[in-house]
């Protein structure tokens, strides 16, 4: 009954020598490379890299070995780092005519004069500009720094001279962004890789969720180090990044699927070591949920004992696994997914490729380890539950919380909030506690001398939460006395029925 | 095979958490209070109502008393986590046993000052980053609400260093902290970070209350090395069951704190009431873009912080506001208007009904006979009869029609504080000038184990000015 050996669970862990992420770009991570304009581009730094930035296609190359957080300029397919440079376009103060430095802050408190020089003069005439475009386009092609054409730009322009400084700066900012091509390289943590996918989507369309509903579903899901949650994600792996985040390499994400495989595209913008990830996310398919639910409720019902026949068939799955993987030898296995089925097929094929037959073993004896690892989990019960889907949370949440220890914190996100209220009413009935359905009202704003005030255009709509604490009415909340002795003490009397049918009925009749 | 299970689990069990079970971070860690019924020395939140919290520490005999009556914690004891406890007292009421968890500490503690809520915890733990295994300062300390937020987030490697100038407060956190069973991952300090890093050491006093202060890897207090406190054997060595009675504290200096701790914080959290005070001490701590957030109700506050960001060569400085907007559920039914159409369309009629007048077909028996005869209807007319007939048995089954709405709260909370975020620049300030033109050859890059290039330290500057 050496499990110890075969068994797969992580090794001990140690303390990881630095929580914070690497402090420069390695070969082959993923990057963010943020705009003065706010758009956010997402770049895997490597040697032969290529993409498109705005309108210009760069090489990647010159990522590699720079800190996070730099600023670097497009010059003119590559990028190239600044040194010293903190604020994207610092140097680019072409409106510095008062000695302020604007471009880092503005004018001290109190010298606001945006009322000395106002736009009673100001006429829309589009003839301000004395350069024509094709000028310009010359001068790009003479290879003049964006830097001198923004200069030129404001010493032919007539109203110039009649712009406020705050409008000097602005419009300088404005041009910058056009013709001097700078971005910020930035580390793929949860809240940035959020934040630029939420920006990307553009604010109007629903592809992603919200970074502040991420954010509450960490908080109130209670995920921390050590814990074993179980993520429904619909967003692409942007949760369940997060997550494995927080978890730093200890505890549990179990990531449920549909379909034939986990959609995880987002998960790679995280960098999360693969060491990491091999320990602590085990991708389950939902459609094997189902028979694991047998056994959770016979416990449930008989107060926290039992089940124990219904789960021992997928146990022996999870030992036998084990041990496979130990001695490195395969096992043959009848499941019920009808994975058995392709096994046979294949096994008739005596002229298959061998080494192709092989692959495809080790192929499936992985998946088998993962998804015995998985049953015994959930057949152990889970500490946290984090959805984020597009499913009907009514039909979904109710089931997977089954799946779940009592006392644990659950939280649901939705993009509608038509369903959420369906689910709260069978919660409240099934009497969850702490439930709490939610929406969040988020607001930025710009903190500047004389022109503080919330931003022009915000997000109005950050999806709804649902908030609480799952317990089991009835017998489980009673039960006396300790899990893990009794646990230990039943080992011998397992394959007998015990009081179970007495109880069941009993606990039927209470829901 | 169960025995085997069993020892997996426990095995596994005993590699969660920290190694030492003793200061086992109960309060903030997850996962190692699984399955265990309660016990005498562990902390219960205790339901009174659905927005009514306290929390009890179960001592066998004790007892305690609230709005529902007397309970006694040898009821507790040996109960499970959801689990109803009767009243002693007053016969039917009950209360419900949770375990702790960050947001139920925070709404069942005695507030000791105004305490940062649920949603601007949750933003601030995750718009700075955090995550197991990090370095934190904060302050102030205040009821400990954020602190726990970001203790659940670092642990169980991580150190957090948190700042309080009122000493029975620091002196209570502590006391708090030693209870939950976190002092491990905390350093209370009794001090105020918002004073000038210029003074002498004597004025600028920040005082130590830590029992368990955190042995570096040179074996030297990061605090006490400059104090002449003594190394901190004793205090390692002391047992978490009976913390040693808080001594006097000793004295300690701003200066000192920032420089043992400078270049080595990966995050900074400001709730004082004049943060900007604090940039300096912060830029001088924080890694290299590493991020800091303040927490500030007052608008002119905000706008003297990003100032002193702005200086301190901080960037991508964000200020926000993050309010919640709560929903109820409502079980009610909508009354109907009566348009005078008759008995086929009168009270209970549906919107099916009114999409098929709609469409132009008269009486509802006509309607259903045609849809089906024309393919693509049927299945409509199908589902809204199943639908009528499964009203009708509702409302034989109980006479209501009712619904559940969502509502929302009449009242929410208007304001808490607007929350500041930044990244620490890489670079020292660099002096402006205008022939500071075009991208300049970089330097082969150094990828340097270090931050790279530091920068100055005011510390330092300061010192060198007096």
């Amino acid at each position: 009954m050496a499990a110890s050996a075969s068994s797969p669970l992580p090794s001990p862990s140690s303390p990881p020598p630095s929580a914070s992420p690497p402090a420069v770009i390695q070969e082959g991570a993923w990057v963010i490379l943020q705009m003065g304009d706010g758009r956010n581009f997402f770049a895997c730094a490597q040697q032969k890299g290529m993409m498109r930035l705005g309108r210009v296609t760069i090489s990647l190359s010159g990522l590699i070995g720079v800190p996070y957080g730099s600023v670097l300029e497009v010059h003119p397919d590559r990028l190239v780092p600044l040194p010293g440079t903190t604020e994207l376009y610092e140097d680019l103060s072409v409106g510095d005519m008062d000695g302020n430095d604007f471009a880092r802050g503005g004018a001290p408190l109190g010298e606001y004069d945006g009322v000395s020089l106002d736009n009673r003069d100001f006429a829309d005439t589009n003839t301000a500009q004395r350069l024509s475009m094709e000028e310009v386009e010359e001068l790009k092609r003479s290879g003049a720094s964006g830097q001198a054409i923004i200069q030129a730009l404001a010493s032919n322009s007539d109203t110039w001279e009649k712009k406020t400084a705050f409008a000097k700066q602005k419009w300088t900012q404005k041009k910058a962004h056009k013709y001097v091509v700078r971005v910020r390289a930035l580390a793929g943590c949860g809240s940035n890789v959020a934040e630029a996918l939420f920006v990307k989507s553009g604010l109007v369309k629903t592809t992603a969720i919200r970074p502040d509903s991420i954010a509450q579903l960490l908080s109130f899901g209670n995920v921390a180090a050590g814990a074993r949650v179980l993520v429904l994600d619909s967003y692409s792996g942007v949760v369940l990044g997060c997550i494995l985040e927080r978890l730093g390499g200890e505890g549990k994400a179990i990531s449920l699927y549909a379909g034939a495989q986990a959609h995880i595209d987002h998960l790679k913008y995280f960098n999360l070591p693969t060491d990491q990830l091999a320990q602590t996310l085990v991708h389950f398919p939902a459609s094997a949920l189902a028979e694991l639910e047998v056994g959770r409720a016979r416990r449930r019902a008989e107060g926290g004992e039992g089940g124990e026949e219904e789960d021992a068939r997928f146990l022996a799955t999870a030992e036998e696994e084990a041990r496979a993987r130990a001695s490195g030898k395969f096992v043959l296995h009848t499941t019920r997914e009808g994975e058995g089925q392709g096994e046979e097929k294949a096994a008739g094929q005596e002229d298959f490729d061998r080494a192709k037959w092989l692959k495809y073993l080790e192929k499936k004896r992985r998946r088998l380890c993962v998804l015995a690892e998985g049953r015994r989990l959930l057949i152990e019960g889970a500490d946290c539950l984090v959805v984020a889907s597009r499913h009907d949370p009514s039909v979904v949440v109710p089931r997977l919380l089954a799946f779940l220890e009592d006392g644990a914190a659950f939280a649901v996100y939705h993009e509608y909030l038509e369903p959420l209220v369906a689910l709260y009413a069978s919660l409240m009935e099934a009497g969850m506690l702490r439930l709490q359905m939610l929406s969040t009202w988020w607001r930025e704003y710009q903190i500047l001398p004389g022109r503080s005030h919330p931003h022009m255009s915000m997000s109005s709509d950050g999806g709804y939460l649902l908030t609480g604490i799952k317990v089991s009415q009835g017998e489980a909340g009673q039960r006396e006395g300790g899990g893990e002795e009794e646990r230990q003490g039943q080992e011998g009397e397992k394959s007998s029925g015990k009081e179970g049918g007495g109880n069941r009925k009993r606990h039927r009749n209470q829901r | 095979m169960d025995f085997a299970l069993v020892q997996e689990w426990e095995r596994e069990e005993s590699q969660r958490g920290t190694p030492s079970t003793k200061p086992d971070g109960r309060v903030v860690c997850t996962a190692t209070k699984r399955r265990r019924p309660f016990q005498a020395g562990d902390m219960v939140v205790v339901m009174e109502r659905h927005d009514s919290y306290s929390h009890v520490y179960l001592e066998p005999g004790g007892m305690f008393q609230n709005r529902l009556g007397h309970f006694h914690h040898d009821d507790i004891i040996g109960k499970h986590v959801g689990a109803k406890v009767m009243s002693r007292s007053a016969g039917g009421r009950f209360i419900r046993l949770l375990l702790p968890s960050p947001e139920l500490w925070t709404m069942s503690i005695k507030q000791r000052t105004q305490i940062v809520q649920d949603l601007d915890q949750s933003m601030v733990v995750f718009k700075l980053g955090l995550r197991p295994g990090m370095r934190v300062l904060e302050s102030g300390t205040g009821s400990g609400a954020m602190s726990h937020a970001i203790l659940r987030s670092i642990s169980p490697h991580g150190h957090l260093h948190t700042f309080e100038f009122n000493e029975a407060r620091a002196i209570d956190a502590q006391v708090d902290f030693e209870r939950n069973r976190v002092s491990h991952l905390v350093t209370v300090m009794h001090g105020d970070i918002c004073q000038d890093l210029s003074l002498s050491d004597e004025e600028s006093t920040i005082v130590c209350t830590s029992a368990h202060m955190e042995t570096e890897s040179d074996g030297k207090d990061p605090l006490g090395e400059h104090n002449g406190l003594a190394p901190n054997g004793t205090a390692a060595a002391s047992q978490p069951e009976a913390p040693p009675p808080l001594a006097h504290p000793p004295a300690v200096s701003v200066a000192p704190v920032a420089r043992t701790l400078r270049g080595r914080i990966d995050a900074v959290f400001l709730d004082v009431p004049s943060p900007w005070l604090a940039i300096p001490l912060a830029a001088a701590v924080l890694k290299a873009n590493a991020r800091i957030a303040t927490y500030s109700p007052c608008f002119e506050q905000v706008f003297k912080t990003c100032e002193a960001l702005r200086e301190h060569n901080f960037h991508s400085i964000r200020t926000m506001e993050v309010r919640h907007k709560q929903f109820e559920l409502r079980r009610t039914c909508m009354p109907h208007l009566d348009f005078g159409d008759g008995d086929s369309v009168g009270v209970g009629e549906d919107l099916g009904g009114a999409a098929e007048k709609g469409n132009g077909v008269r009486g509802d028996d006509q309607n259903t006979a045609h849809a089906r005869e024309t393919g693509p209807k049927k299945s409509e007319s199908e589902g809204m009869e199943a639908w009528r007939s499964k009203r009708k048995h509702r409302e034989a089954e109980g006479g209501k029609d009712a619904r559940p709405f969502a509502k929302a709260r009449p009242v929410m909370r208007g304001h808490t504080a607007f929350l500041t975020f930044a990244v620490a620049g890489l670079h020292p300030p660099k002096s402006l000038g205008p022939g500071a033109v075009g991208p300049t050859v970089p330097a082969p890059w150094i990828p340097t184990s270090g931050p790279p290039a530091p920068a100055p330290d005011p510390v330092d500057e300061l010192a060198a000015e007096a």
